[in-house]
């Protein structure tokens, strides 16, 4: 029994700081993710060529999606890990129980998803560069402004997170029983090859959402009920385990 | 549908891709360099700083880019039908309709009374009006706007050349190749933006014009398939 008696908010704010510290393995594979995402886009995300009387024109597309994509499988598989045991185990450095370790976590995700977010519109940013600088005179399209960049850095972080908290919640269950992975995955190519129809709903509900405030409030709903579920896991997993 | 099975297709080779590169992320004791740091660190810290003068050096150096060719589906749509009306116009004569396209005009001395026209693509619609006893030969290009990925590309499209050797009309195509870079926004910028994602951007309208020969009444035509306005 100890005599010092330590306030929730402080182990937690000290936790966070220990994993931002600690965990560089997430932000270096958040690097190596990126570049390697601007090395399969520096001629263009996509590009059409046509030819018709006369004329062959190319255009090459340039845009940061691919990045974007690549970082949210960064984002899900970064949050599967947090919830393995090495990284757990790590949480007992502090006095700690699992609320804390749960709360530092989701802060965590929460800094994680806003650093990938910045850096996924800086390093598309660097992509653009490239095709300006590739094409010089032969550049077409827009120059994307910066308050519109930072509603880019908004939105990215956003889905990064709602990805991270469906990382979080499949990385708990995981923790559970293996079998729960391949019970998820084999739920996916489910509604994959059954009918898009639930995948297309998720879709529309996320993705052709026009306000940033309405779509910011979807995203920390749907999140913070996968989190809580995934925090009700782990208690689940101290008593198991 | 297309978007959702195309973020699937690249999300699954990023997740490969990234087990393929996964790092052991558990701590362990890490080797230091002088200063303190240790190489990821480092890498970091160098990968932070290129991304931050990128992007410093993207929104302060003053960039040239062809922002007025950029097409909304709108526009596009208004293309097709231009496209599909400088035939009809041309075909019945109603030139005066088309004096907002892009014109290119010739115009040769002609001696004797037989024209020959030929080339070696005459991928153009031909069309043939009569005018007074001038001994001078008209030739009159209409261009309709052209596009591709969403782009207007009328002004790089190149005239023909066109010649009169004797009562041979030669017509041909110049050929080029253009290559361009179009900037586009992220999707989660043209979410919360009015230019949001259209499929049409990918579709093609390429139209290389029409001609309108205007010849002397008195000058006989050697290619009967071809088109007078009556």
């Amino acid at each position: 029994m100890s005599l010092t008696e330590v306030k929730l908010s402080n182990l937690v704010q000290k936790q966070v700081k220990y994993k931002l510290q600690s965990y560089l393995g997430v932000f270096s594979s958040l690097m190596a993710t990126q570049v390697l995402a601007m090395i399969f886009s520096a001629g263009g995300y996509g590009s059409s060529t046509t030819g018709t009387g006369g004329v062959d024109i190319s255009v090459h597309l340039y845009a940061g999606n691919l990045i974007i994509i690549f970082t949210l499988v960064w984002a899900f598989a970064s949050a599967i890990q947090l919830t393995t045991k090495g990284y757990r185990y790590e949480d007992f450095t502090f006095v700690t129980n699992r609320l804390s370790s749960n709360l530092s976590n989701i802060i965590f995700l929460l800094a994680m998803c806003f650093i990938g977010g910045l850096t996924v519109m800086m390093s598309s940013t660097f992509l653009r560069l490239i095709g300006l600088f590739i094409f010089q005179d032969n550049v077409i399209g827009f120059l994307v402004p910066l308050d519109e960049w930072m509603i880019g850095v908004l939105s990215t972080s956003l889905y990064l997170f709602l990805i991270a908290s469906i990382g979080y919640l499949v990385g708990m269950l995981g923790q559970i029983h293996k079998i729960f992975y391949f019970i998820i995955i084999g739920l996916s190519l489910f509604i994959l090859y059954q009918g898009l129809d639930i995948l297309s709903k998720i879709y529309v509900f996320f993705a052709e959402e026009s306000s940033l405030f309405i779509f910011a409030a979807k995203v920390f709903s749907v999140s913070a009920i996968l989190l809580l579920a995934a925090v009700l896991i782990s208690n689940r997993l101290e008593v198991s385990k | 549908m297309i978007v959702i099975t195309s973020i699937l297709f690249y999300a699954a080779i990023g997740f490969v891709i990234f087990l393929l590169f996964r790092r052991n992320t558990t701590l362990k004791p890490k080797k230091m360099n002088y200063y303190g740091m240790n190489r990821t660190k480092i890498l970091l810290f160098i990968y932070g700083t290129v991304l931050l003068a990128g992007t410093i050096l993207y929104f302060v150096f003053p960039f040239k880019i062809k922002d007025e060719l950029v097409l909304n589906s709108d526009e596009v749509n208004q293309i097709i039908q231009e496209q599909n009306k400088v035939f009809d116009e041309i075909y019945e004569g109603k030139v005066e309709e088309l004096n907002h396209l892009r014109k290119d005009s010739w115009e040769f001395p002609l001696s004797g009374n037989k024209l020959q026209i030929s080339g070696d693509d005459l991928d153009f619609i031909i069309a043939v009006e009569k005018k007074e006893n001038d001994g001078v030969l008209e030739v009159i290009h209409y261009m309709p706007r052209s596009y591709t990925s969403g782009t207007d590309i009328t002004n790089y499209l190149p005239k023909p050349n066109i010649q009169l050797n004797g009562s041979n009309l030669i017509i041909d195509l110049q050929y080029i190749e253009l290559e361009f870079a179009k900037m586009e926004k992220e999707i989660t910028i043209n979410q919360f933006t009015e230019d949001s994602w259209d499929d049409s951007d990918m579709s093609i309208g390429i139209n290389m014009g029409a001609l309108l020969l205007r010849i002397p009444e008195n000058v006989n035509l050697n290619n009967p398939d071809i088109h007078i306005i009556e």
